[in-house]
């Protein structure tokens, strides 16, 4: 193990926990304030990464394509907003996760009739594709604009959050709708927003990722799942917690596929560590969140107003 | 709790159990069931007698889906627990069988090996209740919401470890060479797997229509209500809840050793967490708590699935549309909708009287 | 003079900068009724909650019988005697009355009937009846819970707190929302439970308290002023002060 390629693991895991981050990020959001339990959300993501591919191949212009896709998935998911989520906020989370669970069959049933079955590559401009060297570690130059954009999207989402009026109005309607109501906020079309927003978020992710192995039907299920994870372990209802969640889960999941070979053959024989080691590091992040839950049942950072046992 | 949202759906305080979708033709439906159930008793001589082998197969396959949704629906129904990581008991029980399977044949691992049907079976349950008395002690700290996407996070554990499982095939699955061997029954032949189904399936209903009577039963029906109660009452919630999440998953990994003799093969997928959504339809369906609620269930998934994917590949998409009609159905959403559409038209007809 | 069953020793309890116990030694001797009174808001139900363990004390112990239950649950406490009734009746709604009285009386020793259905443990169904008739429940025994009135519904807490066994039973407001003549008929109830069980009562209805009490505690803002037999209670300058300052 040598520092260039500690190196190199490194900024994947960060690439890795920010992209997890931004789909964590509407997951939690939604959660938080709507009271809703999204299992469609993984949709988003993989809309993200299909409208981008479709944008670059008309347009031929990936940074196209990155400024779009997101605002065309934030427009696409609010009709899903209307009709499936809205009349069940606030429900039981059996009735949610069955009723998004279909969505997510939906959504991906209509993507297989645009899209087809087989996933579609996104070629990168050739300006991105290069690779710079830092202390000895060849970076692709991808990767870390990855972490740059990831860094700079979770910024601007906390400071939205947490510094302006419609943050402002996000966080009352949170904490007291009615009351936000008698303030005349208009909850009902800031219901509307957050879902847009997380649904863009989650596109964003989709976005970046694309290039690196493609758009394809399984993202929408793959990515759920972990994204659930990350929100569960940083606390659900969380930003805060899903951001350390996320970045925890990236750098566990990329250093256990990147060492754990090697640290297993330290205890075992080398031949039962590569049997074993494909095995534990696919589960390790699992393995995380059984650990914090067993210490902490409500995660990392549970909000104070939300997602507690009364 | 949250505070109460005043939105459409609001309206319908969180039912104290799921609606059967048919309420008024509740004891329709139960005759329903339990006629399909004669039917499926019967199903080996009625495809003999109809020339439609197809079917039984497709009947051997509901009697395992009802069985692994009878698991899912004693804990849902009994206990009000809603677990999403159902599915993995069905890949862990498939394993138990497949893996000493292939020992038995391939060699190595002598103390795994083996064809003997008790031992998959044993394997089967014992692993199966290990696996909810590990993800019990952690999941069942926490409830509701929680306990859902807990669940579901453990259930995706499964299916990762599987995949990741590379001397079994990974990701491709395993092969049963061999189906597993009891004295004097024939495996292979198509009836006699059928029967066993059958009989797995009858032992499901049998222990969840008893448990509802016994005391066990009504603690837990306590424990569902009001659960700060029972503490209060002296009763350990907890281990009460444990204890029936251990004997669900008991039960239902002996239906995944089922499905792993019925197909004679296995694969990660029998654990993914999508399966464990179409058990909760099927429960839903049916009506959670209802105790023959999984076969009507059961037997609507089977039908959509089987019918569905032979008219289109894009089956996928009236099944999504009919899981949202349900989900907005139990929470009381077009209820809801509906005494809107009325509230409105009234008011349009005051406003109309009171402009003449 | 009769040992203390329960004994409460320098609790203390804040939330969120309120101090809602301060200090609080208490205990209740066996045989007697212990009142709590004081002014709505001192922290009455905080206490009973934080004996009966639903609520972590910050500081302080109580002790059962001289055994420290300070740390255990509720579930546990409850196994060993201390017994609870809520403020607003809490039951099994969607249960009948008799399968409320059933899950009350089937606490002690239920593992050996688990197994069983609800009607073969014999030993349960019985006293489970028993309290019926004494209640005067019997005829809404099939009914339930929810269906019963307010009335009703305070007699069937009361019988299942009765059939738990209890060694100390803190009764939350047992009076309240009953009419005249319940309350009589209540109060002759509870002066009958005493051959049974040590009583802590919290109550508001004064004519009540002063009947049935042996001792008298009074909380005002989290702290106990004043403890002793009622009639140096209704004596006492600072409960009378307190009293009427605070309306």
């Amino acid at each position: 193990m040598n520092g260039a390629l500690l190196l190199s693991q490194l900024i994947n895991g960060l690439q890795y926990g920010l992209l997890l981050f931004l789909v964590a990020a509407g997951l939690t959001l939604v959660f938080g304030i709507l009271d809703f339990v999204n299992l469609a959300h993984g949709a988003f993501y993989m809309l993200g990464a299909f409208v981008s591919a479709t944008i670059t191949a008309i347009s031929g212009s990936w940074p196209l394509a990155l400024l779009l896709s997101p605002l065309v998935v934030a427009l696409l998911s609010l009709p899903a907003e209307r009709l499936v989520a809205r009349p069940l906020y606030g429900a039981s989370p059996l009735a949610q996760v069955l009723a998004t669970f279909g969505l997510l069959l939906v959504i991906e049933a209509l993507a297989m009739l645009v899209w087809g079955t087989e996933g579609r590559g996104v070629p990168l401009p050739a300006w991105l594709r290069g690779h710079v060297t830092v202390f000895g570690a060849v970076l692709p130059i991808y990767r870390i604009l990855i972490v740059a954009i990831g860094l700079l999207v979770a910024v601007a989402a906390f400071l939205l959050i947490h510094r302006t009026r419609f943050g402002m109005q996000v966080r009352a309607t949170a904490s007291n709708r009615v009351m936000a109501e008698a303030l005349g906020i208009d909850t009902v079309a800031l219901e509307a927003r957050i879902f847009a927003f997380g649904a863009g978020l989650a596109a964003l992710a989709g976005v970046l990722v694309a290039p690196l192995s493609e758009a394809s039907l399984a993202m929408a299920f793959e990515v759920i799942i972990i994204a659930f994870v990350v929100i569960i372990i940083g606390g659900l209802g969380s930003l805060k917690g899903a951001f350390i969640a996320a970045l925890l889960v990236g750098m566990i999941d990329t250093m256990g596929r990147a060492f754990l070979d090697d640290l297993l053959r330290m205890v075992i024989s080398a031949e039962a560590a590569e049997t074993a080691a494909p095995a534990i590091s696919s589960m390790s992040i699992y393995l995380f969140m059984a650990l914090v839950l067993a210490i902490k049942p409500a995660g990392l950072f549970p909000p104070q107003t939300r997602g507690k046992r009364p | 709790m949250n505070d109460p949202k005043q939105n459409g759906a609001a309206q319908a305080q969180e039912p104290p159990r799921s609606r059967p979708l048919i309420r008024r033709g509740a004891r329709l439906l139960l005759y329903a069931e339990l006629a399909l159930l004669a039917v499926l008793l019967m199903a080996p001589w009625l495809s003999t007698w109809l020339n439609l082998p197809f079917w039984l197969d497709l009947a051997t396959r509901l009697s395992i889906l009802a069985m692994a949704a009878v698991s899912l629906n004693m804990i849902m129904g009994l206990a009000g627990l809603v677990s999403f990581g159902h599915a993995a008991f069905l890949g862990i029980g498939g394993y138990a069988v497949a893996i000493p399977v292939w020992h038995a044949i391939y060699g190595g691992a002598d103390w795994l090996a083996g064809e003997s049907g008790l031992f998959h079976f044993a394997l089967a349950a014992g692993l199966g209740a290990g696996w909810a008395l590990l993800t019990g002690l952690v999941a069942l700290r926490t409830r509701g919401v929680h306990f859902l996407m807990i669940t579901l996070a453990f259930g995706q554990m499964i299916f990762y470890l599987l995949s990741g499982l590379e001397a079994y095939g990974g990701d491709d699955g395993l092969t049963l060479d061999v189906r597993s061997q009891f004295a004097g029954l024939n495996m292979d032949d198509a009836a006699i797997m059928h029967w066993l189904a059958v009989a797995g399936l009858l032992l499901a209903l049998l222990l969840h229509a008893g448990l509802k009577r016994t005391f066990f039963g009504l603690v837990l029906r306590g424990t569902k209500a009001d659960d700060q109660r029972m503490r209060a009452l002296g009763y350990p919630v907890f281990a009460v809840q444990l204890a029936l999440y251990v004997l669900a998953g008991a039960l239902a990994a002996l239906s995944g050793g089922l499905a792993a003799n019925h197909a004679a093969f296995v694969s990660p997928s029998m654990a993914e967490w999508t399966r464990s959504g179409d058990l909760l339809f099927m429960v839903i369906l049916g009506g959670s708590g209802r105790v023959t609620g999984p076969l009507s269930g059961a037997a609507v998934f089977v039908i959509l699935e089987e019918v569905l994917s032979s008219f289109t590949r894009y089956w996928h998409l009236p099944f999504g549309l009919l899981l949202i009609a349900v989900a907005l159905h139990q929470a009381g959403a077009f209820t809801a909708f509906l005494a809107q559409v009325r509230a409105r038209g009234k008011q349009g007809a005051m406003r109309a009287e009171a402009d003449q | 003079m009769s040992a203390a069953v329960l004994e409460v020793r320098g609790l203390s309890k804040t939330f969120g900068g309120l101090q809602v116990s301060r200090d609080i030694h208490l205990d209740v001797r066996a045989g007697e009724i212990h009142a709590l009174i004081g002014p709505n808001g001192a922290g009455k139900t905080t206490l009973i909650d934080q004996i009966a363990g639903e609520t972590r004390p910050d500081a302080g112990e109580i002790l059962l019988d001289g055994r420290a239950v300070t740390g255990m649950s509720t579930a546990r406490r409850v196994r060993l005697g201390l017994v609870r009734s809520y403020q607003v009746v809490r039951l099994f709604d969607d249960l009948s009355v008799m399968d409320n009285l059933l899950l009350a009386a089937g606490r002690v020793g239920f593992l050996s009937c688990l197994p069983r259905p609800v009607f073969s443990c014999r030993a349960y169904r019985e006293r489970a009846k028993a309290a019926l008739a004494k209640h005067d429940l019997t005829e809404v025994a099939a009914l339930s819970a929810a269906a019963l009135s307010h009335g009703q519904r305070r007699l069937l807490e009361l019988a299942m707190v009765s059939l738990m066994r209890p060694r100390v039973l803190l009764l939350d407001e047992p009076l309240a929302g009953l009419g005249p003549e319940q309350r009589q008929a209540m109060r002759g109830r509870i002066a009958a439970l005493r051959e049974q069980t040590a009583i802590l009562l919290v109550e508001h209805d004064m004519d009540a308290v002063f009947a049935l009490a042996d001792r008298i505690s009074v909380l005002v803002n989290g702290a106990i002023i004043a403890s002793g037999d009622p009639q140096s209670i209704r004596t006492n300058v600072e409960v009378q002060k307190a009293y009427l300052g605070h309306g």
